[in-house]
Order: structure tokens, then C-alpha cells, then sequence
């Protein structure tokens, strides 16, 4: 009896802790121009990277600059937010997610 | 978790039962692992290729319930999707192109007073490649996959992409105490979806 109350204690200890796993997320979204024209820069990499979460999917910005990333988990320690042009980092800064984050226009 | 899933776990579950069943069964003594005369053995052949000869008929339970494990097992086996092959050029580019896919929209209508309720049937009927590079407007091609020959996307001609910017004017990177903590650009994704 005392094994299958275990088992049961195991089961359920697992199940509570996927559920608590899945957090609140949040989203960033920006938009980037060219310091050269103060027009759009299309076709730059953004992506997240948290020191214990990893690397974001990369997303791309469009042809206005505009770039989203969604479900990004909120976390009390910050993310860095980099910005490639090809394999070359050209801009990099702290962010903090508890929810959604509009980084407005920035230009680099 | 759709009808085919939960049929797949309840085989599964269903096996694990026969086979615990059968155990608990042979331990309370409900059934005996005992052999009996080869005149009445228990049979089990198919197509001359497999056959099972036993003189212990319990042992059934066991191989009945391994057998809705392992059908259960093969049946949730992922179908392995077939890759689209994308062979073209881009003129007059000297910077790194990549080429984001995408599916079309599924839209639903449905719903009144702010309620939405309704279905969609994801369907992958054409696909979308968003051509891009640094610095150039990106371009958008949209191909209907029934359409393609060998499941093959072939750039006709080379496709031209107008540049709106040249470069950065500088960078500006914030230092971090320990870089070597995060991952590269080039680690595969670990959490977030782009759009």
C-alpha cells in the first residue's frame, strides 16, 4: 500500500511540476533604422539569448525594420537583445520581460 | 491531444493492463504457467512465416498485451515530412541571403457577440519564401505545392533585390561580465517564436 501511495505521490509531483513549467510569456517587438538614411534596415537577424534559457528563434526584420518575437518566457533575470547583419553583431542591449515589450524605433 | 492520440493511449494503457493483469492473475494463482499435454498446445501461426507454439495458455495474455503495446508504439511513430528543395539565384548580392518559409493563413470566421468559436483545418496548400539579406527589401514568393515537380522550388530567373542600406554606421554593443554564459547566434533555439 505504501508503494502504490509513492507511485501516486511521484505521478502527481511530476504532473504539478510540468504545469508550474509552463510560466507567463511574453513578446518583444521593435522596429530598426539605418542610422545612414533614418530609413528602414531590412533583413537584420534579431534575436534574445538569457543566460540560462538559451537562444530565441531568430526572426528577421522586414522590409519597414519591424521585427516581433512571441512566447518569450517572463523572467526576473535580463535578456540581451542582439542585432546581426549577417554573422556581424551590431547592436546588443539588456531587456527585461515580464510581459509584452515594445522597443519603439532605434536606429544603430 | 486529438481522437488518434487518445486511441493510442488507451492501447497502450490497455496492453500494460493485460500484461500487469496477467502477472497479478498468475501470482493469486487465477492462473496457472502450467504445461500441458502437446496434443492441446496453443498455436499461433501466420502465413508460415511466424509461429508460436506454447503448452502454457496463459502466457496469451502476455503476448496480447505486448502485442497492443507495440501497436500502439508503431502507430504514434511520426511520419517523416517529406523536404521541399529551394535551387535558385540572387543577383548582384554579395551579403548572406536567408530564406524564411511560411504556410498560408487559415482564417476563421466565426463567432459573434466576442465569442469566437469555430475550426480551422491547418492544411499546408501553399507556401511562402520570404527572401532576404541584410540591408535589402525583402521579397516575397509564393508557391502552390501541388504545383511543384519533385517537390523542387526553381527561381525562373535571378531574382533582383533593391538594397535600402549599405551598412551600419556603428555598433553599439553593451559588454556582459561573462559572454562566454550565452549562447551563439548559430546554438539552435532553445524557446520563442518569430513571426
Amino acid at each position: 500500500m505504501k508503494k502504490l501511495q509513492s507511485i501516486v505521490f511521484i505521478l502527481t509531483l511530476t504532473m504539478a511540476s510540468q504545469t508550474l513549467g509552463s510560466g507567463p510569456m511574453g513578446f518583444v517587438q521593435g522596429s530598426l533604422c539605418s542610422l545612414q538614411n533614418n530609413g528602414p534596415a531590412p533583413g537584420l537577424l534579431v534575436s534574445l539569448v538569457h543566460q540560462y534559457l538559451g537562444r530565441s528563434s531568430p526572426t528577421y526584420t522586414d522590409q519597414y525594420g519591424n521585427f516581433q518575437l512571441f512566447n518569450i518566457p517572463a523572467r526576473p533575470e535580463p535578456y540581451l537583445i542582439e542585432v546581426y547583419w549577417g554573422q556581424q553583431l551590431v547592436y546588443r542591449n539588456q531587456i527585461y520581460v515580464h510581459g509584452g515589450v515594445n522597443l519603439g524605433r532605434f536606429c544603430i | 491531444m486529438n481522437m488518434f492520440d487518445i486511441a493510442i493511449f488507451c492501447a497502450a494503457i490497455a496492453g500494460l493492463i493485460m500484461v500487469i493483469g496477467g502477472i497479478i492473475l498468475i501470482y493469486k494463482g487465477a492462473l496457472v504457467l502450467a504445461s500441458t499435454d502437446p496434443s492441446s498446445a496453443l498455436t499461433i501461426e501466420w502465413k508460415k512465416e511466424f509461429r508460436l507454439n506454447t503448452q502454457a495458455p496463459g502466457i496469451a495474455f502476455f503476448i496480447i498485451g505486448l502485442l497492443f503495446t507495440l501497436t500502439s508504439i508503431f502507430a504514434s511513430k511520426p511520419t517523416e515530412i517529406e523536404p521541399i528543395n529551394i535551387i535558385g539565384k540572387v543577383a548582384e548580392i554579395s551579403e548572406p541571403i536567408t530564406i524564411a518559409a511560411r504556410s498560408s493563413k487559415w482564417i476563421l470566421v466565426g463567432g459573434s457577440d466576442g465569442v469566437v468559436k469555430g475550426k480551422i483545418r491547418p492544411y499546408v496548400e501553399a507556401i511562402t519564401l520570404e527572401i532576404s539579406a541584410p540591408g535589402y527589401k525583402p521579397i516575397n514568393i509564393v508557391h502552390i505545392l501541388d504545383e511543384l515537380k519533385d517537390r523542387t522550388i526553381h527561381f525562373e530567373q535571378p531574382i533582383q533585390m533593391e538594397q535600402l542600406v549599405t551598412g551600419v554606421v556603428g555598433t553599439q554593443i553593451i559588454d556582459v561580465p561573462d559572454e562566454g554564459a550565452y549562447a551563439s547566434v548559430n546554438s539552435p533555439a532553445k524557446f520563442g517564436v518569430s513571426q
